[in-house]
Protein backbone atom coordinates (compact mmCIF):
# COMPACT_ATOMS: atom_id res chain seq x y z
CA UNK A 1 0.00 0.00 0.00
CA UNK A 2 0.92 3.42 -1.11
CA UNK A 3 -0.61 6.62 -1.26
CA UNK A 4 -2.45 7.76 -3.62
CA UNK A 5 0.63 9.96 -5.26
CA UNK A 6 2.74 6.90 -5.69
CA UNK A 7 0.05 4.76 -7.75
CA UNK A 8 0.64 5.01 -11.93
CA UNK A 9 -0.95 8.24 -13.23
CA UNK A 10 -4.09 6.81 -14.58
CA UNK A 11 -4.71 5.74 -11.42
CA UNK A 12 -5.06 9.45 -9.84
CA UNK A 13 -6.56 10.44 -13.33
CA UNK A 14 -9.07 8.43 -13.12
CA UNK A 15 -10.12 9.29 -9.62
CA UNK A 16 -9.95 12.46 -9.89
CA UNK A 17 -11.95 12.26 -13.12
CA UNK A 18 -14.94 10.40 -10.95
CA UNK A 19 -14.65 12.41 -8.11
CA UNK A 20 -15.15 15.86 -10.27
CA UNK A 21 -18.20 14.20 -11.31
CA UNK A 22 -19.46 13.10 -8.39
CA UNK A 23 -19.17 16.66 -6.97
CA UNK A 24 -21.22 18.01 -10.11
CA UNK A 25 -23.65 15.54 -10.94
CA UNK A 26 -26.26 16.91 -8.31
CA UNK A 27 -27.12 20.14 -6.38
CA UNK A 28 -28.31 18.10 -2.95
CA UNK A 29 -26.76 20.06 -0.09
CA UNK A 30 -25.65 16.82 1.69
CA UNK A 31 -23.76 15.39 -1.79
CA UNK A 32 -22.15 18.76 -2.24
CA UNK A 33 -21.46 19.41 1.46
CA UNK A 34 -19.76 16.00 1.83
CA UNK A 35 -17.75 16.59 -1.22
CA UNK A 36 -16.85 19.60 -0.24
CA UNK A 37 -15.99 18.75 3.39
CA UNK A 38 -13.40 15.96 1.40
CA UNK A 39 -12.32 18.66 -0.78
CA UNK A 40 -11.31 20.63 1.84
CA UNK A 41 -9.23 17.84 3.93
CA UNK A 42 -7.25 16.82 1.18
CA UNK A 43 -6.42 20.36 0.54
CA UNK A 44 -5.50 21.27 4.13
CA UNK A 45 -3.45 18.02 3.91
CA UNK A 46 -1.38 18.04 0.85
CA UNK A 47 -1.02 22.33 1.14
CA UNK A 48 -1.54 23.16 4.37
CA UNK A 49 -4.31 25.66 6.24
CA UNK A 50 -2.74 28.80 4.84
CA UNK A 51 -2.80 27.82 1.42
CA UNK A 52 -6.85 26.55 1.89
CA UNK A 53 -7.86 30.30 3.72
CA UNK A 54 -5.76 31.92 0.93
CA UNK A 55 -8.20 30.10 -1.80
CA UNK A 56 -11.33 31.10 0.21
CA UNK A 57 -10.51 34.74 0.10
CA UNK A 58 -9.61 34.59 -3.41
CA UNK A 59 -12.70 32.56 -3.89
CA UNK A 60 -14.98 34.30 -2.08
CA UNK A 61 -15.81 37.24 -5.38
CA UNK A 62 -16.79 34.43 -7.15
CA UNK A 63 -18.74 32.80 -4.03
CA UNK A 64 -21.13 36.33 -3.81
CA UNK A 65 -20.70 36.24 -7.61
CA UNK A 66 -23.00 32.97 -7.95
CA UNK A 67 -25.24 33.71 -5.01
CA UNK A 68 -25.63 37.54 -6.13
CA UNK A 69 -26.87 36.45 -9.83
CA UNK A 70 -28.99 33.33 -8.72
CA UNK A 71 -31.00 35.68 -6.01
CA UNK A 72 -31.03 39.28 -7.35
CA UNK A 73 -32.83 38.43 -10.81
CA UNK A 74 -34.95 35.85 -10.56
CA UNK A 75 -38.59 35.51 -7.94
CA UNK A 76 -38.68 31.87 -7.67
CA UNK A 77 -39.20 30.57 -4.27
CA UNK A 78 -41.80 31.24 -1.67
CA UNK A 79 -40.70 32.39 1.31
CA UNK A 80 -39.63 36.13 0.92
CA UNK A 81 -36.56 37.44 3.21
CA UNK A 82 -36.15 41.06 1.98
CA UNK A 83 -35.93 42.99 -1.61
CA UNK A 84 -32.98 44.30 -2.95
CA UNK A 85 -33.27 47.70 -4.37
CA UNK A 86 -35.52 47.41 -7.64
CA UNK A 87 -34.75 43.87 -7.98
CA UNK A 88 -36.83 40.54 -7.43
CA UNK A 89 -37.64 38.78 -4.04
CA UNK A 90 -34.43 37.35 -2.40
CA UNK A 91 -36.35 34.13 -0.86
CA UNK A 92 -34.86 31.33 1.14
CA UNK A 93 -34.81 29.67 -1.72
CA UNK A 94 -33.24 30.98 -4.54
CA UNK A 95 -30.49 31.70 -1.78
CA UNK A 96 -29.78 28.94 -0.33
CA UNK A 97 -29.79 27.75 -3.92
CA UNK A 98 -26.86 30.44 -4.81
CA UNK A 99 -24.65 29.74 -1.94
CA UNK A 100 -24.91 25.40 -2.66
CA UNK A 101 -23.92 26.43 -6.19
CA UNK A 102 -20.83 28.36 -5.40
CA UNK A 103 -19.90 25.74 -2.82
CA UNK A 104 -20.01 23.47 -5.94
CA UNK A 105 -17.91 25.57 -7.95
CA UNK A 106 -15.83 26.00 -4.81
CA UNK A 107 -15.34 22.29 -4.48
CA UNK A 108 -14.18 21.71 -7.65
CA UNK A 109 -11.42 24.57 -7.98
CA UNK A 110 -10.01 22.54 -4.70
CA UNK A 111 -10.07 19.46 -6.74
CA UNK A 112 -7.97 21.23 -9.31
CA UNK A 113 -5.40 22.32 -6.51
CA UNK A 114 -5.20 18.37 -5.09
CA UNK A 115 -5.11 17.47 -8.78
CA UNK A 116 -1.95 19.58 -9.62
CA UNK A 117 -0.12 18.38 -6.59
CA UNK A 118 -1.32 14.42 -7.68
CA UNK A 119 -0.61 14.83 -11.66
CA UNK A 120 3.03 16.33 -12.01
CA UNK A 121 4.08 17.83 -15.63
CA UNK A 122 5.63 14.61 -16.30
CA UNK A 123 3.22 13.04 -15.44
CA UNK A 124 0.55 14.63 -17.60
CA UNK A 125 3.64 14.24 -20.25
CA UNK A 126 3.62 10.81 -19.83
CA UNK A 127 0.04 9.97 -20.44
CA UNK A 128 -0.20 11.87 -23.20
CA UNK A 129 2.91 10.83 -24.95
CA UNK A 130 1.68 7.17 -24.99
CA UNK A 131 -1.62 8.02 -26.80
CA UNK A 132 -0.78 10.95 -28.66
CA UNK A 133 3.24 10.84 -29.68
CA UNK A 134 3.62 14.24 -31.74
CA UNK A 135 1.24 16.53 -29.01
CA UNK A 136 2.80 14.71 -26.06
CA UNK A 137 6.10 15.68 -28.06
CA UNK A 138 5.40 19.33 -28.94
CA UNK A 139 4.44 19.86 -25.24
CA UNK A 140 7.79 18.93 -24.27
CA UNK A 141 9.76 20.85 -26.51
CA UNK A 142 7.50 23.97 -25.28
CA UNK A 143 8.70 23.26 -21.50
CA UNK A 144 12.21 22.92 -22.61
CA UNK A 145 12.05 26.74 -25.06
CA UNK A 146 9.95 28.64 -22.61
CA UNK A 147 13.59 29.39 -20.45
CA UNK A 148 15.85 29.27 -23.31
CA UNK A 149 13.14 32.10 -25.49
CA UNK A 150 13.56 34.10 -22.23
CA UNK A 151 16.97 33.55 -21.19
CA UNK A 152 17.45 34.84 -25.55
CA UNK A 153 15.36 37.37 -24.55
CA UNK A 154 17.39 38.99 -21.93
CA UNK A 155 20.19 38.52 -24.23
CA UNK A 156 18.78 40.83 -27.14
CA UNK A 157 17.05 43.31 -25.21
CA UNK A 158 20.53 43.74 -23.40
CA UNK A 159 22.74 43.95 -26.90
CA UNK A 160 19.68 46.05 -28.62
CA UNK A 161 20.16 48.91 -25.68
CA UNK A 162 23.92 48.62 -25.77
CA UNK A 163 23.35 49.61 -29.43
CA UNK A 164 21.38 52.86 -28.80
CA UNK A 165 24.01 54.07 -26.24
CA UNK A 166 22.70 57.11 -24.18
CA UNK A 167 19.92 58.01 -27.12
CA UNK A 168 16.50 58.45 -25.34
CA UNK A 169 13.59 57.13 -27.41
CA UNK A 170 9.91 58.92 -28.15
CA UNK A 171 7.07 56.82 -28.36
CA UNK A 172 6.81 55.58 -31.66
CA UNK A 173 10.77 54.72 -31.23
CA UNK A 174 10.04 52.90 -28.34
CA UNK A 175 7.34 50.87 -30.47
CA UNK A 176 9.74 50.36 -32.91
CA UNK A 177 12.75 49.56 -30.62
CA UNK A 178 9.57 46.15 -29.14
CA UNK A 179 8.86 45.21 -32.43
CA UNK A 180 12.66 45.21 -33.29
CA UNK A 181 13.52 43.09 -30.28
CA UNK A 182 10.81 40.83 -30.62
CA UNK A 183 11.15 39.63 -34.05
CA UNK A 184 15.32 38.95 -33.21
CA UNK A 185 13.83 36.85 -30.61
CA UNK A 186 11.23 35.50 -33.05
CA UNK A 187 14.13 34.75 -35.52
CA UNK A 188 16.65 33.49 -33.50
CA UNK A 189 14.36 31.00 -31.81
CA UNK A 190 12.97 29.42 -35.09
CA UNK A 191 15.87 28.91 -36.64
CA UNK A 192 17.13 27.38 -33.58
CA UNK A 193 14.18 25.44 -33.03
CA UNK A 194 14.64 24.25 -37.29
CA UNK A 195 17.95 23.41 -36.49
CA UNK A 196 16.73 20.80 -33.59
CA UNK A 197 14.16 19.33 -35.30
CA UNK A 198 17.10 18.32 -38.69
CA UNK A 199 19.37 16.95 -35.87
CA UNK A 200 16.60 14.89 -34.98
CA UNK A 201 15.58 14.30 -38.11
CA UNK A 202 19.22 13.06 -38.59
CA UNK A 203 19.45 10.85 -35.52
CA UNK A 204 16.53 9.10 -37.08
CA UNK A 205 13.35 10.44 -34.74
CA UNK A 206 10.52 9.07 -36.51
CA UNK A 207 11.80 5.66 -36.69
CA UNK A 208 9.98 2.36 -36.04
CA UNK A 209 12.30 0.91 -33.26
CA UNK A 210 12.37 4.19 -31.22
CA UNK A 211 11.23 2.96 -27.62
CA UNK A 212 10.83 5.25 -24.89
CA UNK A 213 11.47 5.21 -21.31
CA UNK A 214 8.91 5.73 -18.61
CA UNK A 215 9.37 5.47 -15.14
CA UNK A 216 5.68 4.48 -14.29
CA UNK A 217 4.24 1.12 -14.72
CA UNK A 218 1.25 0.23 -15.04
CA UNK A 219 0.83 -3.21 -12.60
CA UNK A 220 -2.27 -5.06 -10.83
CA UNK A 221 -1.74 -3.03 -7.19
CA UNK A 222 -2.59 0.34 -10.00
CA UNK A 223 -5.25 -2.75 -11.50
CA UNK A 224 -7.02 -3.74 -8.32
CA UNK A 225 -7.54 0.47 -7.27
CA UNK A 226 -8.58 1.13 -10.64
CA UNK A 227 -11.28 -1.08 -10.54
CA UNK A 228 -12.00 -0.60 -7.01
CA UNK A 229 -12.83 3.10 -7.23
CA UNK A 230 -14.93 2.43 -10.93
CA UNK A 231 -17.02 0.24 -9.37
CA UNK A 232 -17.87 2.41 -6.32
CA UNK A 233 -18.31 5.12 -9.15
CA UNK A 234 -20.57 3.02 -10.88
CA UNK A 235 -22.66 2.45 -8.09
CA UNK A 236 -22.72 5.72 -6.81
CA UNK A 237 -23.58 6.59 -10.53
CA UNK A 238 -26.73 3.96 -10.82
CA UNK A 239 -27.79 5.12 -6.96
CA UNK A 240 -27.69 8.88 -7.47
CA UNK A 241 -29.62 8.95 -10.94
CA UNK A 242 -32.19 6.51 -10.22
CA UNK A 243 -33.82 8.78 -7.29
CA UNK A 244 -32.16 10.13 -3.89
CA UNK A 245 -30.04 12.37 -5.17
CA UNK A 246 -33.23 14.77 -6.36
CA UNK A 247 -33.81 17.76 -4.61
CA UNK A 248 -36.16 20.20 -5.33
CA UNK A 249 -35.21 23.86 -4.50
CA UNK A 250 -38.48 25.25 -6.08
CA UNK A 251 -41.43 26.48 -5.18
CA UNK A 252 -40.09 25.39 -1.77
CA UNK A 253 -36.84 23.40 -0.14
CA UNK A 254 -38.49 19.74 -0.73
CA UNK A 255 -36.45 16.79 0.54
CA UNK A 256 -39.16 14.45 -1.08
CA UNK A 257 -36.30 13.08 -2.97
CA UNK A 258 -34.63 11.73 0.16
CA UNK A 259 -37.86 10.25 1.94
CA UNK A 260 -38.36 8.78 -1.72
CA UNK A 261 -35.93 5.48 -0.97
CA UNK A 262 -33.97 4.36 2.18
CA UNK A 263 -31.91 1.73 1.28
CA UNK A 264 -30.80 3.28 -2.53
CA UNK A 265 -29.81 6.75 -0.60
CA UNK A 266 -27.93 4.98 1.39
CA UNK A 267 -26.30 2.56 -0.88
CA UNK A 268 -25.31 6.05 -3.10
CA UNK A 269 -23.95 8.25 0.23
CA UNK A 270 -22.28 5.24 1.26
CA UNK A 271 -20.66 4.95 -2.22
CA UNK A 272 -19.44 8.51 -2.78
CA UNK A 273 -18.18 8.59 0.86
CA UNK A 274 -15.82 5.61 0.09
CA UNK A 275 -14.95 6.88 -3.11
CA UNK A 276 -14.22 9.98 -0.65
CA UNK A 277 -12.16 8.44 1.95
CA UNK A 278 -10.32 6.23 -0.33
CA UNK A 279 -6.55 8.69 -0.60
CA UNK A 280 -7.34 9.40 3.29
CA UNK A 281 -7.08 5.59 3.78
CA UNK A 282 -4.16 4.69 1.52
CA UNK A 283 -2.41 7.12 3.97
CA UNK A 284 -3.81 6.09 7.42
CA UNK A 285 -2.99 2.53 6.28
CA UNK A 286 0.47 3.89 5.44
CA UNK A 287 1.16 5.53 8.44
CA UNK A 288 0.68 2.73 10.68
CA UNK A 289 2.41 0.55 9.11
CA UNK A 290 5.34 2.66 9.30
CA UNK A 291 4.77 3.54 12.80
CA UNK A 292 5.09 -0.29 12.95
CA UNK A 293 8.74 -0.19 11.24
CA UNK A 294 9.45 2.44 13.57
CA UNK A 295 8.57 0.63 17.06
CA UNK A 296 10.59 -2.48 15.55
CA UNK A 297 14.02 -0.38 14.86
CA UNK A 298 13.25 0.95 18.57
CA UNK A 299 13.36 -2.13 20.20
CA UNK A 300 16.35 -3.40 17.67
CA UNK A 301 18.39 -0.59 18.75
CA UNK A 302 17.47 -1.10 22.85
CA UNK A 303 18.80 -4.69 22.06
CA UNK A 304 21.87 -3.45 20.05
CA UNK A 305 22.57 -0.85 23.46
CA UNK A 306 21.79 -3.53 25.92
CA UNK A 307 24.44 -5.62 23.80
CA UNK A 308 21.77 -8.53 22.42
CA UNK A 309 22.61 -8.09 18.76
CA UNK A 310 26.23 -7.36 18.01
CA UNK A 311 26.80 -5.97 14.97
CA UNK A 312 30.25 -6.94 13.33
CA UNK B 1 -10.30 17.62 -40.85
CA UNK B 2 -12.35 21.04 -41.17
CA UNK B 3 -15.47 19.06 -41.54
CA UNK B 4 -14.81 17.60 -38.13
CA UNK B 5 -13.95 20.70 -36.24
CA UNK B 6 -16.79 22.78 -37.21
CA UNK B 7 -18.90 19.57 -36.00
CA UNK B 8 -17.32 19.58 -32.59
CA UNK B 9 -17.70 22.99 -32.26
CA UNK B 10 -21.31 23.01 -33.21
CA UNK B 11 -22.34 20.23 -31.47
CA UNK B 12 -20.65 21.32 -28.23
CA UNK B 13 -22.48 24.86 -28.74
CA UNK B 14 -25.72 23.50 -28.99
CA UNK B 15 -25.27 20.96 -26.20
CA UNK B 16 -24.56 24.06 -24.19
CA UNK B 17 -28.30 25.52 -25.94
CA UNK B 18 -29.99 22.43 -24.74
CA UNK B 19 -28.64 22.09 -21.43
CA UNK B 20 -30.26 25.52 -20.51
CA UNK B 21 -33.18 25.30 -22.50
CA UNK B 22 -33.91 21.60 -20.49
CA UNK B 23 -32.94 23.56 -17.09
CA UNK B 24 -30.52 20.09 -16.68
CA UNK B 25 -28.96 19.79 -13.18
CA UNK B 26 -25.81 18.17 -14.30
CA UNK B 27 -25.33 21.19 -16.74
CA UNK B 28 -21.94 22.27 -15.58
CA UNK B 29 -20.56 18.42 -15.81
CA UNK B 30 -21.89 17.82 -19.19
CA UNK B 31 -20.73 20.95 -21.09
CA UNK B 32 -17.21 20.96 -19.03
CA UNK B 33 -16.94 17.10 -20.06
CA UNK B 34 -18.31 17.89 -23.92
CA UNK B 35 -15.44 20.94 -23.87
CA UNK B 36 -12.92 18.16 -23.14
CA UNK B 37 -14.48 15.77 -26.07
CA UNK B 38 -14.58 18.74 -28.42
CA UNK B 39 -11.03 19.68 -28.81
CA UNK B 40 -10.34 15.89 -29.22
CA UNK B 41 -10.73 15.87 -33.08
CA UNK B 42 -8.22 18.38 -33.47
CA UNK B 43 -5.59 16.49 -31.69
CA UNK B 44 -6.75 13.37 -33.28
CA UNK B 45 -6.12 14.81 -37.04
CA UNK B 46 -3.23 16.30 -36.01
CA UNK B 47 -1.59 13.11 -34.85
CA UNK B 48 -2.52 11.51 -38.06
CA UNK B 49 -0.87 13.58 -40.27
CA UNK B 50 2.06 12.81 -38.31
CA UNK B 51 4.04 15.71 -39.26
CA UNK B 52 7.72 15.71 -39.77
CA UNK B 53 9.93 17.67 -36.89
CA UNK B 54 10.26 20.90 -39.27
CA UNK B 55 6.53 21.31 -39.56
CA UNK B 56 6.58 20.90 -35.51
CA UNK B 57 8.52 23.72 -35.16
CA UNK B 58 6.39 26.74 -35.84
CA UNK B 59 3.73 25.54 -33.24
CA UNK B 60 6.16 24.50 -30.92
CA UNK B 61 8.15 28.31 -31.43
CA UNK B 62 5.13 30.40 -31.48
CA UNK B 63 3.35 28.25 -28.04
CA UNK B 64 7.00 28.66 -26.23
CA UNK B 65 6.87 32.60 -27.02
CA UNK B 66 3.23 33.07 -26.00
CA UNK B 67 3.86 31.01 -22.99
CA UNK B 68 6.82 32.99 -21.93
CA UNK B 69 5.00 36.25 -22.37
CA UNK B 70 2.03 35.72 -20.30
CA UNK B 71 4.65 34.29 -17.39
CA UNK B 72 6.38 37.81 -17.51
CA UNK B 73 3.05 39.65 -17.79
CA UNK B 74 1.45 37.53 -14.71
CA UNK B 75 1.61 40.52 -12.63
CA UNK B 76 -0.93 42.57 -14.55
CA UNK B 77 -4.47 40.68 -14.33
CA UNK B 78 -5.86 39.56 -17.79
CA UNK B 79 -3.03 41.47 -19.65
CA UNK B 80 -1.90 38.38 -21.97
CA UNK B 81 0.33 38.06 -25.57
CA UNK B 82 -1.14 35.15 -26.33
CA UNK B 83 -4.59 36.12 -28.30
CA UNK B 84 -2.24 38.12 -30.30
CA UNK B 85 0.48 35.42 -31.03
CA UNK B 86 -1.96 32.90 -31.84
CA UNK B 87 -3.87 35.32 -34.41
CA UNK B 88 -0.25 35.94 -36.01
CA UNK B 89 0.18 32.25 -35.72
CA UNK B 90 -3.23 31.33 -38.09
CA UNK B 91 -2.19 33.55 -40.01
CA UNK B 92 1.22 32.64 -40.99
CA UNK B 93 0.85 28.88 -40.92
CA UNK B 94 -2.96 28.07 -41.84
CA UNK B 95 -5.79 27.22 -39.37
CA UNK B 96 -4.93 23.85 -38.07
CA UNK B 97 -1.48 25.18 -36.90
CA UNK B 98 -3.22 27.92 -35.57
CA UNK B 99 -5.84 25.49 -33.37
CA UNK B 100 -2.92 23.63 -32.19
CA UNK B 101 -0.64 26.64 -31.03
CA UNK B 102 -3.54 27.98 -29.25
CA UNK B 103 -4.59 25.09 -27.83
CA UNK B 104 -0.86 23.96 -26.51
CA UNK B 105 0.06 27.16 -25.35
CA UNK B 106 -3.31 27.31 -23.42
CA UNK B 107 -2.50 23.64 -21.89
CA UNK B 108 1.37 24.76 -20.87
CA UNK B 109 1.05 27.71 -19.74
CA UNK B 110 -1.58 26.41 -17.03
CA UNK B 111 1.24 23.81 -16.20
CA UNK B 112 2.41 26.90 -14.68
CA UNK B 113 -0.12 28.80 -13.51
CA UNK B 114 -1.99 25.42 -11.78
CA UNK B 115 -4.80 23.40 -13.92
CA UNK B 116 -8.12 24.14 -12.89
CA UNK B 117 -11.87 24.05 -14.58
CA UNK B 118 -10.35 27.14 -17.12
CA UNK B 119 -8.05 24.67 -18.96
CA UNK B 120 -10.53 22.87 -21.54
CA UNK B 121 -11.93 26.33 -21.82
CA UNK B 122 -8.80 28.50 -22.36
CA UNK B 123 -7.37 25.55 -24.67
CA UNK B 124 -10.67 25.41 -26.90
CA UNK B 125 -11.21 29.44 -26.94
CA UNK B 126 -7.68 30.22 -27.68
CA UNK B 127 -7.79 27.16 -30.55
CA UNK B 128 -10.65 28.64 -32.11
CA UNK B 129 -9.41 32.45 -32.18
CA UNK B 130 -6.00 30.61 -34.13
CA UNK B 131 -8.47 28.27 -36.47
CA UNK B 132 -10.60 31.10 -37.52
CA UNK B 133 -7.60 33.43 -38.61
CA UNK B 134 -6.23 30.80 -40.34
CA UNK B 135 -9.84 30.16 -42.01
CA UNK B 136 -9.85 34.31 -42.37
CA UNK B 137 -6.38 35.02 -43.84
CA UNK B 138 -6.72 32.10 -46.60
CA UNK B 139 -9.58 34.07 -47.76
CA UNK B 140 -7.80 37.12 -47.89
CA UNK B 141 -9.99 38.79 -45.46
CA UNK B 142 -7.66 39.76 -42.88
CA UNK B 143 -4.96 41.40 -44.69
CA UNK B 144 -5.47 45.50 -43.87
CA UNK B 145 -3.98 46.49 -40.37
CA UNK B 146 -7.10 47.66 -39.88
CA UNK B 147 -9.06 44.06 -40.14
CA UNK B 148 -6.01 42.68 -38.24
CA UNK B 149 -6.89 44.95 -35.43
CA UNK B 150 -10.45 44.33 -35.49
CA UNK B 151 -10.37 40.49 -35.15
CA UNK B 152 -7.94 40.83 -32.36
CA UNK B 153 -10.35 43.41 -30.74
CA UNK B 154 -13.11 40.43 -31.36
CA UNK B 155 -11.13 37.20 -30.29
CA UNK B 156 -10.30 38.93 -27.15
CA UNK B 157 -13.85 40.03 -25.99
CA UNK B 158 -15.12 36.84 -27.62
CA UNK B 159 -12.48 34.81 -25.43
CA UNK B 160 -14.08 36.19 -22.34
CA UNK B 161 -17.49 35.94 -23.39
CA UNK B 162 -16.67 32.46 -24.03
CA UNK B 163 -14.69 31.94 -20.86
CA UNK B 164 -17.68 33.24 -18.40
CA UNK B 165 -20.44 31.08 -20.13
CA UNK B 166 -19.34 27.81 -17.88
CA UNK B 167 -19.85 29.56 -15.13
CA UNK B 168 -23.39 30.91 -16.10
CA UNK B 169 -24.83 28.19 -17.17
CA UNK B 170 -23.29 25.79 -14.98
CA UNK B 171 -24.18 27.08 -11.92
CA UNK B 172 -27.07 30.21 -12.58
CA UNK B 173 -30.29 28.53 -12.68
CA UNK B 174 -32.87 29.08 -13.98
CA UNK B 175 -31.12 31.89 -16.86
CA UNK B 176 -32.89 34.64 -17.98
CA UNK B 177 -31.80 37.34 -20.29
CA UNK B 178 -31.38 39.93 -17.79
CA UNK B 179 -29.12 37.46 -16.08
CA UNK B 180 -26.99 36.63 -18.71
CA UNK B 181 -26.42 40.15 -20.01
CA UNK B 182 -25.47 41.27 -16.43
CA UNK B 183 -22.71 38.29 -15.91
CA UNK B 184 -21.40 39.13 -19.15
CA UNK B 185 -21.42 42.84 -18.09
CA UNK B 186 -19.33 42.22 -14.58
CA UNK B 187 -16.36 40.94 -16.61
CA UNK B 188 -16.13 43.65 -18.96
CA UNK B 189 -13.38 44.83 -17.54
CA UNK B 190 -11.17 41.89 -17.68
CA UNK B 191 -12.28 41.69 -21.57
CA UNK B 192 -11.10 45.49 -22.07
CA UNK B 193 -7.51 44.88 -20.24
CA UNK B 194 -7.44 41.37 -22.87
CA UNK B 195 -8.56 43.37 -25.91
CA UNK B 196 -6.50 46.21 -24.89
CA UNK B 197 -2.93 43.67 -24.37
CA UNK B 198 -4.06 42.13 -27.54
CA UNK B 199 -3.55 45.02 -29.76
CA UNK B 200 -0.91 46.73 -27.23
CA UNK B 201 1.18 43.12 -28.17
CA UNK B 202 -0.10 43.44 -32.27
CA UNK B 203 1.07 46.76 -33.04
CA UNK B 204 4.60 46.20 -33.10
CA UNK B 205 4.76 42.91 -34.19
CA UNK B 206 2.21 41.67 -36.77
CA UNK B 207 3.91 43.63 -40.07
CA UNK B 208 7.54 42.31 -38.72
CA UNK B 209 6.51 38.94 -37.81
CA UNK B 210 4.32 37.89 -40.60
CA UNK B 211 7.27 39.25 -43.13
CA UNK B 212 10.22 36.71 -41.09
CA UNK B 213 7.34 33.95 -40.90
CA UNK B 214 7.12 34.19 -44.72
CA UNK B 215 11.11 34.16 -45.21
CA UNK B 216 11.32 31.61 -42.54
CA UNK B 217 9.03 29.28 -44.43
CA UNK B 218 10.53 29.99 -48.18
CA UNK B 219 13.68 29.25 -46.21
CA UNK B 220 13.39 25.95 -44.60
CA UNK B 221 10.51 25.04 -46.87
CA UNK B 222 8.24 24.57 -44.54
CA UNK B 223 4.73 23.24 -44.48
Amino acid sequence: MQSLKDYHPTVSLFYFISVLTCSMITRNPIWVLLCLIFAIIYVIQLKGFKHFLFQLIYFLPMLIFIVFMNSYFNSLGLTVLFYLGRGSPVTVENLTYGVISGLALFTIFLWFICFNLLLTADQILAIMGKRLPTIGLSLAMIIKFIPDTIKQGREVLLNQKAMLGEQKLSGKQKVKFAARMLTVLLCWSMENSLETADSMLAKGYPGKNRINYSREHFNSGDAGLISTVLILFVVHLICAFSGPIKFAYYPFLNWSGLAADRILRIISLLSLFLILVFPLLLDIINWFKWQRVFKQEQTMQKHINNGIIVYE
Amino acid sequence: MRKWSWLAIISLISLMVICTILRIEQTALFIFFAAIVAIIPFFISYEQKKPKPRDLMPIVVLSALAVAGRILFAALPNFKPVTAIVIIAGMAFGYESGFMTGALSGLVSNLFFGQGPWTPWQMLAWGIIGFIAGILSEKHILVKPWSIFLYGILASFGFGLFMDTWNILGFVQPLNYKNIVSAYLLGLPFNISHAVSTVIFLLPIYKTWLCQLKRIKLKFNLK
